[in-house]
């Protein structure tokens, strides 16, 4: 059984009885032991191997194991499952097990996924390299001297090291894309509200998404076909409908090339892969052309404005009252040992809180906050008039390739500016893809895709193309 | 501009202890000042959007009784 083989082909063979789900964790497990040093993993599911006899109990009975029979899945350690902690990579939760589980999780284990383990992230998914995690920074499979992207690192890592076939991560600004990008595999940010958030640890709810990464496009399609779809728990999702066949057909489409996106600054590797990419929708028979979205140039001031305000508030109940970790009581004053017990929280965790409570505050709201929000409003215009006319979208997926750990920790606005190109999608509520289209230096490289709100199986089914073409 | 005095107060509201004031006034502060560039965006006339869903599109508001926990709360277990 090869460990790299994709999602749906593992499903196959374990639901004809081919290959047993025990072997398949087994391997999976030894995987992730092989590939400790890469710090992937916050923790393992104790019952990974007694789920995965069950699934053959299945098969041997004659009763459908699911979609996903038998295929190893890790999920990012801010989504809520009850037999694992769910710790957002924070020592404020460290070791905290939920009482419930994420819907995403539910409908996974329902399709016979077994959950593998909970991924490594920047802490509470605030960073896009995963160095800001209270267990360490994971490395990248590809090569360990450099970063994996972030937030969802771990999720990418673990399916770029073969140690899961799907992951789960989620996708506040580019935290699914961005370390799909540069581990090499396809990440997906559905449209916001086509995915259930119940279960995902709030950082900055009007605008993340849960979204799958994976080895290939068909396997984010099998993911989404899972998870994708109307939830009862979560309001947001109340018009989505579940994601179905995907036909990958490009011929005839008008595809946009964000020019804010591939400025002349680009990085001339960056440039190549993404050229080569376009070439290749052109040879399928998609019409490029270049199209201007002048907001990008204030869509991550904007963001990180939105993002810190909805940081602060939903952080605001880590006080070691409703959630927490024992810190004594005795000889604190009430709001000193809210102050003591909030310590907990990592450096950049503290400055986004702080940031937050500077943004919507009286008599700095007007500047900042509301400007944010008008911003958001006049991007999400531009994007959906291009869509009166373009039927994609297509950038870099960022604008670098990998970089080392630690190259980028010290200025915190140098870091922002690497979600230029993935922060749109989010703030205008789109669907993006990055999908693997190439190497710089031996690195990996990825293109997005965007689509309209609601078009995410054409997306997909257009990036399966893309995929096709750039291998 | 936001003065370091602005900011340590602003963390001490928020309940942060920040044990180095320099690095961190100093980051919060090229943050803040980041932000700045929202002034140039030429959005002052633009109306903010709003999603808005009528009650029909949601689930019925109904007390459900939660099956895990006591007395119609969901009990977190506490660490330590």
């Amino acid at each position: 059984m090869d460990l790299e083989a994709p999602a749906h082909e593992i499903a196959r063979l374990v639901s004809a009885g081919s290959v047993s789900a025990e072997e398949v964790i087994e391997r999976t497990l030894e995987r992730m032991r092989d590939t400790e040093r890469l710090n992937i993993f916050i923790s393992t599911n104790p019952d990974a191997v007694s789920e995965a006899r069950r699934i053959d109990g299945m098969v041997r009975d004659g009763s459908d194991p699911g979609r996903l029979a038998g295929v190893p899945v890790s999920i990012k350690d801010n989504i809520c499952t009850r037999a694992m902690p769910t710790t957002c990579a924070s020592r404020m939760l460290e070791g905290y097990v939920s009482p419930y589980e994420a819907t995403v999780v539910e409908r996974l284990r329902r399709e016979g996924a077994i959950i593998v383990g909970k991924t490594n992230l920047d802490e509470f998914a605030m960073g896009l390299t995963t160095e800001f995690s209270a267990y360490g920074p994971t490395l990248n499979p590809r090569d360990p001297r450099y970063v994996p992207g972030g937030s969802s690192g771990g999720s990418a890592a673990s399916v770029a090291a073969g140690a899961a076939a799907i992951s789960l991560g989620s996708d506040t600004g580019g935290s699914v894309r961005n370390p799909a990008s540069f581990c090499g595999v396809a990440g997906f940010k559905p449209t916001y509200g086509m995915v259930s958030r119940y279960g995902l640890v709030s950082y900055a709810n009007s605008i993340e998404q849960v979204g799958p990464l994976a080895r290939t496009i068909p396997d984010i399609v099998l993911a989404m076909q899972a998870i994708s779809g109307p939830d009862p728990r979560d309001g947001t999702t109340a018009g989505a409908r579940p994601v179905s066949d995907t036909e990958d057909i490009v011929d005839g489409k008008r595809i946009g090339i964000v020019r804010q996106m591939a400025p002349d600054s680009l990085h001339p590797g960056v440039r190549t892969v993404f050229e080569r990419a376009v070439s290749g929708l052109e040879s399928l028979g998609a019409a490029c052309e270049e199209v201007s979205l002048e907001m990008v140039d204030y869509s991550v001031a904007a963001y990180y404005t939105i993002t810190s305000t909805e940081a602060g508030s939903n952080l605001a109940r880590y006080d070691n009252i409703r959630y927490g970790y024992g810190l004594e009581r005795e000889g604190y004053e009430f709001h000193r040992y809210v102050a003591a017990s909030r310590d907990r929280f990592g450096p950049e965790v503290k400055r986004r809180i702080i940031a937050g409570g500077f943004v919507p505050s009286a008599g700095y709201a007007g500047r900042y906050f509301l400007k944010a929000l008008k911003v958001k409003s006049r991007l999400t215009r531009e994007v959906n008039r291009l869509f009166g006319t373009y039927d994609y979208l297509v950038s870099p997926t960022v604008p670098v390739p990998p970089f080392r750990l630690g190259e980028m920790l010290d200025d915190p606005v140098e870091l922002f500016q690497l979600d230029i190109n993935t922060v749109a999608a989010n703030l205008a509520g789109k669907p993006a893809v990055s999908v693997p289209c190439g190497t710089c230096d031996g690195l990996p490289v990825g293109v997005q895709l965007i689509a309209d709100s609601f078009r995410d199986g054409p997306l997909l089914g257009a990036a399966r193309a893309l995929e096709g073409v750039v291998q | 501009m936001v003065t370091k005095e602005e900011i340590t107060d602003m963390a001490a509201m928020m309940r942060i202890t920040i044990d180095d004031r320099t690095e961190y006034v100093d980051k919060v502060q090229r943050m803040l000042d980041y932000f700045g560039v929202l002034d140039s965006a030429g959005v002052d006339d633009e109306d903010i959007l709003v999603q808005e869903m009528t009650p029909a599109e949601l689930r019925a508001d109904e007390h459900r009784r939660h099956q895990m926990g006591t007395g119609g709360h969901i009990r977190a277990p506490r660490l330590g």
